[in-house]
């Protein structure tokens, strides 16, 4: 919870839940109005963990009871209550403080899952398995103690970084993934609670053993997804490694690299939320699950949405080389529009929040250039905001929490 | 009864102007933010296991529902059933 110099409170949540979603925010929302918080739904930053482990009978969106749980109004109930508790403790818990942000850069537990691929025509596709969003963005808050000798102590980290929790999900346990060592060893070091945010996760899984990632110095196999606990908690490690010397270079007012931002220590700044719906992009007007490429059903090879969800066709007769496929090309030639892409509608299948600027959380499963990432400001990316307006794509819902300092 | 003179009393009066001022200089000299934060961590765990209703030592979440405040802690004790206490 920040509060401003000009009064104005924002709540950064972090749930464990599968994807974040409306409805339960609205409900906390409505919680919320009965307490004297002075937050409202509009200024709750949720972000859930994505966590593949974790119940999720909270969501009344029915595309999600597919391929996670079926409602249970119990938990949305237990769940929203749960979240309106945090937020009222720690808004009647608010301390003076100061505040400071860095990006700091972050390869080691990030992988690309897409990966490279073969184009219909043969040409290469895909992406480089190191294709993501690399910034792991913190910011610092320190309690003010003008009785310590530093005259401040450590209260809160909040993280973003794009990461997908699925590693223990062939367990078929309850778990908190790696986020559950990324958050205590973070905590040991730091002596203060680690808020943690997903960042581009629905690009970036892995290192899978598969891959080819080599070894640390130590000998450790760089591979973290889905090869046991020992290995993801040691990709846990290198990841609070990582927050650490974030925290660190927050503290000291020196960034490791020049690809690093900072956002040096304010204890006078004032809080700013907007909040607003904006409409799909032209390419992709209506939400749609299961998506098949046009081309090679009008080649002759039909993909039918859901029917074979979610990969449908496999691609492999398509990833040999062939020709263009000529109807596709005359029909484009002559002007005709036709989409690259076609699929289920999904109204009511999946409810989203997507965040950005200085600090905002996916809600759903954001892409690395496809919807819109955590980035700090400060003064020694100026690039950065033409860079963040480039990469804002897609629709959804666009809570927005600016830092900026005054 | 010895009295203290008004100079004496001035002095410790200045003693101890002195003594706080060297007090707060001795302190960081930033001043009180006005910015503020608050933490806060909450159990949002679903029970799904053996560990819920009947089963839990603890209220569960269910139980939870038929609470008015969602202040109410959850981890309170569940009630001990007496004779005159419906099962």
């Amino acid at each position: 919870m920040a509060e401003g110099s000009n009064g104005r409170r924002v709540a950064l949540v972090k749930s464990d839940n599968y994807l974040a979603q409306d409805h339960l925010l609205r409900r906390v929302g409505q919680l919320l109005a009965q307490g004297d918080s002075g937050v409202r739904y509009a200024d709750i930053l949720h972000s859930a963990s994505h966590n593949h482990s974790s119940p999720y009978y909270s969501t009344p969106s029915w595309g999600v009871w597919i391929f996670q749980d079926v409602v249970d109004l119990r938990m949305f109930e237990y769940q929203a209550r749960a979240m309106a508790r945090a937020i009222e403790e720690a808004a009647a818990d608010l301390k003076p403080a100061r505040m400071g942000a860095a990006t700091v850069q972050h390869s080691l537990y990030k992988g690309n899952i897409t990966g490279p691929q073969t184009a219909d025509d043969g040409s290469p596709a895909g992406f480089p398995r190191d294709h993501g969003d690399h910034d792991l963005t913190v910011l610092r808050f320190d309690r003010y103690a003008p009785d310590t000798e530093a005259g401040w102590e450590p209260l809160a980290a909040w993280m973003n970084f794009g990461q997908h929790p699925e590693s223990l999900d062939s367990y078929d346990l309850i778990t908190a993934d790696s986020l559950a060592p990324l958050e205590r060893y973070v905590e040991r070091d730091l002596g203060a609670t680690l808020v943690f945010s997903q960042g581009d996760v629905g690009s970036a899984e892995g290192p899978y053993d598969g891959w080819n990632r080599g070894r640390l110095d130590d000998g450790t196999l760089v591979a973290w997804a889905h090869v046991g606990h020992a290995q993801t908690e040691r990709g846990a490690r290198l990841l609070a490694d990582a927050v650490v010397e974030a925290w660190d270079a927050i503290g000291g007012g020196v960034v490791p690299s020049p690809d690093d931002t900072l956002v040096p220590f304010a204890s006078d700044l004032e809080v700013g939320v907007t909040d607003g719906w904006v409409p799909g992009p032209v390419s992709h007007p209506v939400p749609t699950v299961s998506n098949c490429r046009s081309e090679p059903t009008l080649g002759g090879d039909p993909g039918v949405p859901v029917a074979r969800l979610p990969g449908l066709r496999t691609g492999r007769r398509w990833r040999r080389a062939r020709p263009l496929n000529p109807i596709v090309q005359n029909l484009k030639a002559h002007g005709i529009a036709v989409p690259d892409q076609y699929g289920a509608p999904a109204f009511t299948g999946v409810h989203r929040r997507r965040g950005e600027p200085a600090a905002a959380s996916a809600g759903g499963q954001a892409r690395r250039r496809r919807a819109g990432f955590v980035r700090v400001r400060g003064p020694g990316r100026p690039d950065r905001e033409l860079q963040d307006a480039g990469e804002r794509r897609g629709g959804g819902h666009l809570p927005r929490l600016r830092l900026d300092r005054g | 009864m010895r009295r203290i003179s008004p100079a004496a009393l001035i002095t410790l009066l200045l003693l101890s102007l002195t003594t706080v001022t060297g007090v707060a200089t001795a302190a960081p000299s930033v001043a009180v933010p006005t910015f503020r934060a608050g933490t806060a961590t909450v159990d949002a765990t679903w029970h799904v296991g053996a560990a819920a209703g009947q089963y839990s030592g603890v209220r569960a979440p269910q139980d939870e529902l038929a609470v008015r405040s969602i202040r109410t802690p959850t981890t309170s004790p569940r009630p001990a059933r007496t004779a005159s206490t419906p099962a």
